[in-house]
């Protein structure tokens, strides 16, 4: 029965999220039509590519022909995996988009992982106690965290612990020679990694603290709890065991929902440390006005959040039934 | 009460405009340059230092603190009049057309707003203009929603119901009785989107995508990037300017939240 | 030609996956193994088909020219052991080298020099294929051991094209027949130089080892590493932790190269470089700026010595007249901005009073993705706002820039750079030719003088580097006065390599003759 009830749900989500992602194709077409100037440029890109090269875009996406076909014609090439040929790299842009695509989950993922594990830590604690000494402190991380430009926490992280301290690198993902073979290159990796992660980390660790405060907070003043703690359940098991399982439900749909941030911010935090994912790709790209990849990356990160709302919506709904 | 660190964040935001206001009056020129390129600060004539061209920081801090205000504000704005027609109006109509809007509402918001606007100006060309027209486009999805959930709670409350009886037309309606009920949480969601806008914008100026003709925060810190191992300052004081009118903007807003939303003390 | 230097990043872009993929760098204690760094991978390997910068550092430790340019643009044997010009500069003879063989050890001979010339640089070189069609040129060979290449007009700076750059010799016996543009070997080449194609990882490194039947004799290094660094600043603090032994200009962040030249473990090489000019052109066609008072109060105000310092960071030379001051054999110590133009705000605001121009706003359009651009312009405005000229900048992507400028004439003033290519009549010519066919990258000012014309096109024939210069200095009365473009600066490079290495940068260009620099032992 619940089972059932639960497919339905991920059917309707699921027919909820394709006309979504619909849109977001058109609408990455109306960007690229409504472009002043001539729309093959944008498909081009800024190169001096070949007229032969240009007249065979223009025939390709029929921009010849009335806007419904070139629409027709622009989501079907999406639908096919086709993003377009990027002249500034002489690849095509998806697999220059998915050779990025390691690096980016490294940091990325390693953010996330960072900021949920200690933020989740940070607002149980700070719960625990509200006002207190310790909650006091994360709700000042939190309202910090929640207001420094990440790309900014960037440049005074590698003011300090790269420039002035020297303990760090700042550029890159690892040495510049290429990476030694085992433990040696995956330390070198980790050093590489430890700035541009808790530059990205830090909105998120307040974010996450924050919200799973707030939660903790809601469920520590339910009945089950108190009828836990009047059982004599130790501290530590009402928290762990009780209140963070209720809490969970909140904290992951945040985490979830904020996946388009955490890829946004990436941008900012791969351009500053040279970082040589998808971010630092968009940079480039908008640098040398490399529009096939730009436009490549806005439709991969959309279509990104929007399945990762779905996930989210999905699992929500799995951990908190009464979710309709 | 009123906490202590909401007059700060009140007193800075003064600060703000009131630097954005007077700045030709207190500062020199952030345009003119010279030959004392790079100085550090507490120098005689430049107490914030100078940049790579001679220009004063604390100069351009403080005209800049007139682009993130101008793009933070009439953003916000222009998001709270398209939030609240959207809103209203799905809340209100009900039906098909409330369907219609919310998907557009979910559409905006799945959106990731920053790389949009970054593809975006880098199509269109920088410029002031179209900077607060692309973050103002995709500021309303949240207060669409609070809106339209508030309208369509009111619209059958017992004194919209008296109006309606008593022959009162729907627009006229909604603005005078519905409304101003929820002013208080378009007005908080406003400030928390200046925050926002100003981060957002400063991430723009930051890519190069900012206004060429103007100083602006994120533009210094895209400067100061390859001056980093000369040159820290450049770096360090627009950093702070907007870490703090952002802070501010956002405890203002969580303020205001507080004290119009018992509910919401404590979190 | 026609071709600035940011043509040729445009290969550049591209980075590696995860980290660990990419294999190590062996380490052999007792090798001569220097590490060069670069940006990107590049986009081939075959410098007669891409301009890119990488293309052409890696092609010319492999490939070789019929001659090769030293410091000071004289050409030197490579390829080709002698050669002769008939007085009209239309017939250029070739002896070529005796002995030759390609990496593959196949015999060199003449007919590989036609084919390339024929079948390869008149069809795919991005600028050679221009000036061969322009000129005229025809290559034949009577003997196996000469090439002839006859012009349709004598054109006098030929030799110079004829470097490894413009015009490298590629193997008939791996192109003829075969598709050239997807041929294989452009990925793994084949040529006659000091250092053989060894392998590419790519994201990583590009290894050559050295030739050993080179005509030569062995080259000093016993490889070279070319080690792809993504991040700029990386490759100016791989020189300093010394894990890479040399680095172009080219590659290099211009914030940090005063750094580096203080750096005791490093050489450097300053200002020896091909000139390229940094300018600010006037759109004479609109009233603002038609007559020649409103430029001159212009050139009064601007401050060149400001630029060189602060946007080029001292590496550059303030503009010295029309034509720069890269190439010393045509400089008039009499007639030049210094003289005419020294910087005076005062009397720059009192020209400009008694011109159209006075208390208008003015638009500059310059390339938004170029740094040294933006900078320029910033201070321009800055300058200008002083003598009563408002400037409104518009920073504009590079096609659409090109368009608005050279197709629309639509701007009041732009910023632009032109490379020279080893000579004036190359690369500096199109500055002030009159231009009607709205070409991209020439002359964009409306400015048209037939005097200009008639000495432009007298300079570009005369065989004589004195008549030349002779020529020059007349051009430089004229210009200098009419300024339909104002030269800002002369880029002046720094290349960087350890002090381990010897031997270094005989070439004009810092990526050529790599055959006789050693490695001195650790």
């Amino acid at each position: 029965m619940r089972a059932a009830a639960l497919g339905w749900f991920v059917l309707r989500r699921l027919l909820h999220a394709v006309p979504l992602l619909f849109c977001v194709v058109v609408l990455n077409y109306a960007l690229i039509a409504s472009t002043p100037g001539d729309p093959v440029t944008v498909l081009v890109g800024d190169f001096p590519a070949p007229a032969e090269y240009k007249t065979q875009v223009r025939h390709d996406y029929g921009l010849d022909q009335p806007i419904p076909v070139q629409v027709a014609r622009y989501v079907t090439r999406v639908l096919h995996g086709d993003l377009g040929y990027s002249f500034a790299n002489r690849q095509p842009v998806l697999s220059l988009i998915a050779g990025r695509l390691a690096a980016t989950l490294e940091l990325t993922a390693t953010a996330l992982g960072f900021s949920s594990l200690l933020g989740i830590a940070l607002g149980v604690l700070s719960a625990r106690r509200p006002d207190g000494v310790l909650d006091r402190a994360v709700r000042g991380l939190a309202t910090a965290g929640y207001a420094l430009p990440e790309f900014w926490v960037g440049q005074m992280l590698i003011l300090v612990f790269a420039i002035w301290l020297g303990w760090l690198p700042s550029q890159g993902a690892h040495a510049i020679r290429g990476v030694a073979p085992g433990w040696a290159g995956i330390a070198d990796g980790v050093r590489h990694l430890i700035l541009p992660a808790l530059a990205l980390s830090l909105r998120y660790l307040a974010l996450i603290a924050r919200i799973t405060r707030g939660a903790m907070l809601e469920v520590l003043g339910a009945d089950f709890i108190l009828a836990a703690r009047a059982r004599g359940a130790s501290e530590r098991a009402v928290l762990i065991g009780h209140a963070l399982r209720n809490a969970a439900a909140p904290v992951i749909t945040v985490i979830g929902f904020n996946l388009g941030f955490i890829l946004a911010g990436s941008a900012l935090i791969e351009t500053v440390f040279g970082w040589p994912g998808i971010g630092r790709l968009l940079f480039d790209s908008i640098g040398s006005r490399d529009y096939p990849t730009m436009m490549g990356i806005l439709l991969v990160v959309s279509a990104t959040v929007v399945a990762a709302n779905l996930a989210t919506d999905i699992l929500h709904r799995m951990l908190d039934p009464r979710v309709g | 009460m009123i906490p202590i660190s909401v007059f700060i964040a009140g007193g800075w935001l003064t600060l703000t405009v009131l630097a954005a206001v007077f700045a030709p009056l207190v500062a020199m020129d952030p345009y003119a340059g010279g030959p004392d390129a790079l100085l550090p600060p507490l120098s005689p004539a430049h107490w914030l230092g100078t940049d790579d061209l001679g220009r004063d920081i604390f100069a351009e801090t403080l005209f800049g603190t007139r682009v993130s205000l101008t793009v933070g504000v009439t953003t916000a704005i222009a998001g709270a009049v398209i939030g609240v027609a959207v809103g209203a109006a799905a809340g209100w109509l009900g039906g098909v057309a409330d369907a219609a809007l919310m998907r557009l509402t979910e559409l905006f918001q799945t959106l990731p707003r920053f790389v949009l606007a970054l593809v975006t100006i880098a199509l269109f060309g920088p410029g002031l203009a179209k900077v607060i027209v692309v973050i103002g486009i995709l500021a309303w999805p949240q207060t669409a929603r609070v809106v339209r959930a508030s309208v369509a709670t009111l619209r059958s409350a017992p004194f919209v119901e008296a109006a309606r009886v008593g022959g009162m037309p729907g627009i006229a309606l909604v603005l005078s009785e519905i409304l101003p009920n929820v002013a208080a949480p378009v007005i908080v969601l406003a400030a928390l989107d200046v925050a926002t806008a100003i981060l957002l914008e400063a991430g723009l100026g930051f890519f190069g995508l900012g206004d060429p003709n103007l100083v602006s925060w994120g533009a210094m810190l895209n400067e100061a990037q390859q001056y980093l191992r000369t040159a820290w300052w450049m770096a360090v004081f627009p950093g702070i300017a907007i870490a703090a009118t952002v802070l501010a903007f956002n405890r203002l807003g969580d303020a205001l939240n507080a004290a119009t939303d018992p509910r919401g003390r404590g979190r | 030609m026609g071709l600035t230097r940011r043509d040729f990043t445009l290969g550049a872009g591209a980075a590696i996956g995860l980290p660990w993929l990419a294999a190590p760098r062996a380490a052999h204690a007792a090798t001569a193994s220097a590490v060069l760094g670069i940006d990107a991978d590049p986009p081939t390997l075959n410098p007669a088909m891409s301009t890119d910068y990488g293309t052409g550092d890696v092609g010319a430790k492999i490939f070789e020219g019929l001659i090769w340019l030293d410091r000071d643009y004289q050409p030197k044997p490579s390829l080709a052991t002698a050669w002769t010009v008939s007085p009209d500069a239309k017939v250029y003879t070739f002896t070529l080298r005796e002995g030759v063989t390609w990496h593959d050890g196949k015999p060199f001979g003449a007919d590989d020099v036609v084919f390339t010339f024929s079948d390869i640089l008149a069809k795919y070189h991005p600028r050679t294929s221009a000036v061969l069609k322009t000129i005229g040129a025809v290559v034949t060979s009577p003997d196996p051991k000469t090439v002839v290449v006859t012009l349709q007009k004598g054109y006098a700076p030929f030799l110079v094209q004829m470097s490894v750059f413009d015009a490298p010799i590629l193997p008939k016996h791996l192109y003829s027949g075969a598709d050239i543009p997807a041929n294989p070997a452009n990925q793994a080449p084949v040529g006659t130089g000091p250092f053989r194609f060894g392998g590419w990882t790519r994201g990583a490194t590009i290894q050559t080892t050295r030739n050993p039947a080179w005509w030569g004799g062995a080259a000093g290094l016993d490889e070279i590493i070319f080690q792809i660094v993504p991040q700029p600043a990386n490759r100016a603090s791989g020189l300093e932790t010394g894990e890479i032994d040399a680095v172009v200009d080219f590659y290099l962040p211009k914030p940090d190269e005063p750094r580096l030249m203080k750096n005791p473990a490093l050489q450097f090489r300053k200002g020896i470089n091909i000139p390229a000019v940094y300018f600010l052109a006037f759109n004479t066609a609109r009233p603002v700026f038609a007559g020649k008072e409103a430029r001159q109060a212009v050139a009064c105000a601007i401050d060149r010595p400001r630029l060189v310092q602060q946007v080029m960071n001292g590496l550059a030379r303030p503009g010295y007249g029309a034509f720069g001051d890269g190439f010393k054999w045509l400089l008039d110590p009499d007639d030049n901005y210094a003289k005419r133009y020294p910087l005076d705000p005062a009397h720059a605001r009192d020209l400009l009073a008694k011109t159209p121009a006075a208390g208008q706003t003015v638009s500059l359009v310059y390339d938004a993705a170029r740094p040294q651009l933006r900078a320029t312009a910033q201070i321009v405005r800055d300058n200008l706002h002083q003598i009563g000229l408002e400037v409104s900048l518009l920073p504009l992507e590079r096609a659409v820039g090109m368009e608005k400028v050279f197709t629309q004439h639509d701007f009041d003033l732009t910023l632009q750079s032109y490379f020279s290519a080893g000579d004036p009549a190359i690369g500096y010519t199109r500055l002030y030719q009159t231009q009607t066919g709205n070409k991209a990258l020439t002359n964009a000012t409306g400015y048209s003088n037939p005097d200009v014309d008639r000495l432009l096109a007298e300079a570009s024939v005369a065989p004589n580097r004195d008549d030349r210069a002779r020529i020059y200095r007349e051009l430089q009365a004229i210009l200098n006065d009419d300024l339909p473009s104002l030269i800002l600066f002369d880029e002046e490079t720094v290349d960087f390599a350890s002090k381990r290495l010897s031997g270094l940068w005989p070439a004009i260009d810092a990526r050529d003759q790599w055959g006789g620099v050693k490695m001195a032992a650790d």
